[in-house]
């Protein structure tokens, strides 16, 4: 059986059919919430935003258009969503070196590979707000420039920029630690 | 739950440098909503389902509620204020001069100006005190408002079949260049009367 679209999906759902959103949900909920923890930091900040992106998501849902592409259309109102807590709240809760050493890995975190994993999570919390919400959009969303310009509202240009620098910054990160499963 | 496989993307990488943190990062614990978030997320998009909004049809009831009360209102004030009375003209009387004036008060009129002359018009003297004073009686006579009767029949010309009898008179009196200058007058005035075969010959 043809899988449907998102749109399609999206557009059953506004018309009353539960069942489809239960579909796009479960299509979109594990990169969704990624892309939302890696920006937040801790797992209370994420979970009540991505909850809270859902409930937007779902209030628009009438002024949904299947013009638009539905994966877009979501991750922009994620974005938004994610921006105005950051500028409510950024004194107390932006990713300060205290929030970041906790992402470190302990010693109790002891296997090598778990040591890597988390030293690249700390690479990408360490990166600026806009180079990671760009890094992000790119790796757990799997969007082309383009997009990423569109739903960050930036120029394509400094959205190349942006994912180039942090590309580059976290290249330095995954070098060592293969540096480090070598030795 | 299950995530879509669409999740991975699948194109190839043609920046080396992005592949190899791809490659990273594909390595990382792929970290799942909890359980109670994808509940609460399914619990509020099926109660938004079964809650339908409807959002106008309050708006259309107030709406009607309040259409209903400013009429009801403006019926009211009406009822309070009354028939709208007659606009006077400047004599105080009615301007529906198709209306009769009853006899009785015609006489009243009548006599109130013989009474008092002066004090007819005493919005006149208010108007212009300076030219009501220097108006002075001529030879010693006092100013006489004629009777109402005379002034309407001055205003729609005498009486048809009054003037008609006297044209009569005229005529059979043989005054003959009178009876022409009455009948001229009498076509100005009542052009459309018929005129009884004695006079049109």
């Amino acid at each position: 059986m043809r899988e449907r679209s998102d749109e399609a999906l999206m557009q059953a759902y506004a018309g009353g059919d539960m069942a489809a959103f239960d579909c796009l949900y479960a299509r979109h909920r594990g990169p969704l919430y990624r892309y939302i923890l890696r920006q937040a930091g801790d797992d209370a900040t994420a979970n009540d935003l991505y909850q809270g992106s859902w409930e937007k998501i779902i209030r628009a849902r009438a002024s949904y258009t299947a013009s638009a592409p539905f994966k877009a259309w979501m991750y922009r109102i994620a974005h938004n969503h994610v921006v105005d807590h950051f500028r409510r709240s950024r004194p107390s809760s932006d990713l300060s070196p205290e929030t970041m050493r906790a992402d470190d890995p302990g010693p109790e975190q002891a296997l090598i590979g778990e040591q890597a994993a988390c030293r690249l999570a700390a690479a990408v919390s360490a990166l600026p707000t806009e180079q990671r919400e760009v890094l992000l959009l790119k790796l757990e969303a799997g969007f082309d420039l383009r997009t990423i310009a569109e739903i960050t509202g930036v120029s394509h240009e400094t959205a190349k920029s942006r994912l180039r620098y942090a590309v580059g910054k976290l290249k330095i990160a995954v070098g060592s630690e293969q540096d480090g499963a070598e030795s | 739950m299950n995530s879509d496989p669409r999740d991975k993307p699948n194109k190839p990488e043609f920046d080396p440098d992005l592949a190899a943190v791809r490659s990273a990062w594909e390595g990382l614990e792929q970290t799942e909503p909890p359980d109670l978030i994808d509940q609460a997320v399914l619990n509020t998009a099926r109660r938004h389902l079964e809650r339908p909004r409807r959002p106008l049809r309050w708006l259309g009831a107030f709406a009607s509620a309040i259409v209903v009360v400013l009429a009801l209102a403006i019926v009211v004030r009406q009822d309070q204020q009354g028939p709208v009375p007659p606009v006077p003209d400047s004599d105080g009387f009615r301007m529906d001069r198709d209306t009769p004036v009853p006899a009785k008060t015609k006489q009243e009129y009548e006599q109130m100006m013989q009474d008092e002359p002066r004090k007819a018009r005493p919005e006149l003297r208010q108007i212009a005190p300076a030219a009501a004073s220097e108006a002075q009686p001529v030879q010693g006579k006092e100013t006489q408002l004629r009777p109402l009767d005379a002034v309407e029949e001055d205003a729609a010309g005498p009486d048809p079949e009054a003037w008609i009898e006297r044209m009569l008179a005229l005529r059979a009196a043989g005054r003959l260049e009178e009876l022409e200058a009455e009948l001229a007058d009498f076509r100005r005035s009542w052009p459309d009367y018929p005129l009884p075969p004695e006079l049109l010959d």
